[in-house]
């Protein structure tokens, strides 16, 4: 399998082609559940997230919510 | 007796809004939050830590929005796209939720906003749908444009973030008070109780805060002064203050005195 060269939350990644976003949080060992993804500026609504695929080059965020005033 | 208010499309019965940063720990945070009695918690959206724990604990499990409406902000954003950015991913976080904090900060060792840009912002969140609850300076201008961009609630700071200087220019609040329609919420520069009770007895219809309590040796104490001070602040405006005198006036009836 081929890897591809992605940038998350601005740090550069290696990560295996065609995973969907479910995939892509289990290889990185992310719990799927209370987290947003964007894709290339574009929140990835949770509907879509089997149907979209990560491609080389993409650029994601991955966040969540954290303490603040 | 109900001394409820509207936010929005959504009525609230705590006039209290208060933080989740800054606390030790996430169970200290929930403590003092459940005894300031507030209906709206806000909350910053951030980056996760790429091999964090997979067990890490998540805020929201423990700050639910069963139990809270979640109020997300854009602390941190310095442009109206970076804030917008930030506000989309929150409301998909938070399910379809559109109550959102906007803050667009000018200066990272001052951290007031910065006006233009937060009108920018407010004028394009508004247009994406959201409710924005807009966090500003004082100035009357921009308290009024903000309204008029469609925010649903202006809160102007009493002094800088994380100050606790209390509120700096009584007269400026009281203005944006006087004129604005929907709710004005003092936001910012809280220190301790009596800067609350100003703050309502003013006229605000609200108070949000969160190193007040969140940095006091005892936070959950606090909370419950925080609680009681807004409570009394309202108590106080709606109670319509007596009227100053430059003299004093005798309270106690000056006919029948003894040896008179």
């Amino acid at each position: 399998m081929k890897d591809i060269q992605v940038s998350i939350n601005a740090e550069s990644k290696k990560i295996p082609e065609n995973l969907n976003i479910p995939q892509l949080l289990n290889f990185l060992e992310l719990k799927d559940d209370l987290l947003v993804v964007e894709l290339n500026e574009e929140v990835v609504m949770r509907a879509d997230w089997e149907t979209t695929t990560v491609g080389e080059g993409d650029k994601l965020e991955i966040v969540k919510a954290i303490g603040g005033g | 007796m109900s001394d409820s208010f509207r936010i929005g499309v959504r009525e609230f019965q705590s006039r209290l809004m208060v933080g989740t940063g800054k606390y030790a720990n996430d169970q200290l945070a929930i403590d003092a939050i459940r005894e300031s009695g507030a209906d709206i918690v806000t909350m910053a959206i951030r980056r996760v830590n790429l091999g964090q724990n997979k067990d890490e604990s998540n805020i929201l499990e423990l700050i639910s929005p069963d139990e809270f409406t979640i109020l997300p902000n854009t602390a941190g954003c310095y442009t109206a796209d970076e804030s917008v950015r930030t506000c989309k991913l929150a409301r998909e976080l938070l399910g379809g939720h559109s109550l959102v904090k906007l803050e667009v900060i000018g200066d990272k060792n001052t951290l007031l906003p910065d006006m233009p840009e937060t009108l920018k912002a407010a004028k394009d969140l508004v247009k994406e749908g959201f409710e924005v609850m807009v966090y500003c300076t004082d100035d009357f201008d921009y308290a009024v444009a903000l309204e008029d961009a469609g925010c649903v609630a202006v809160m102007p700071l009493a002094a800088p973030i994380g100050s606790g200087r209390g509120i700096e220019n009584p007269q400026a609040i009281e203005s944006i008070v006087k004129r604005i329609q929907v709710p004005v919420i003092v936001d910012a520069g809280i220190g301790t109780a009596s800067d609350a009770t100003l703050a309502m007895e003013l006229g605000c219809d609200g108070v949000l805060l969160n190193t007040a309590i969140a940095g006091a040796q005892n936070p959950v104490l606090m909370a419950a002064a925080m609680r009681q001070a807004v409570k009394a602040g309202r108590s106080a405006y709606l109670a319509g203050r007596m009227p100053k005198s430059d003299q004093a006036v005798a309270s106690s009836p000056t006919e029948g005195v003894i040896n008179s």
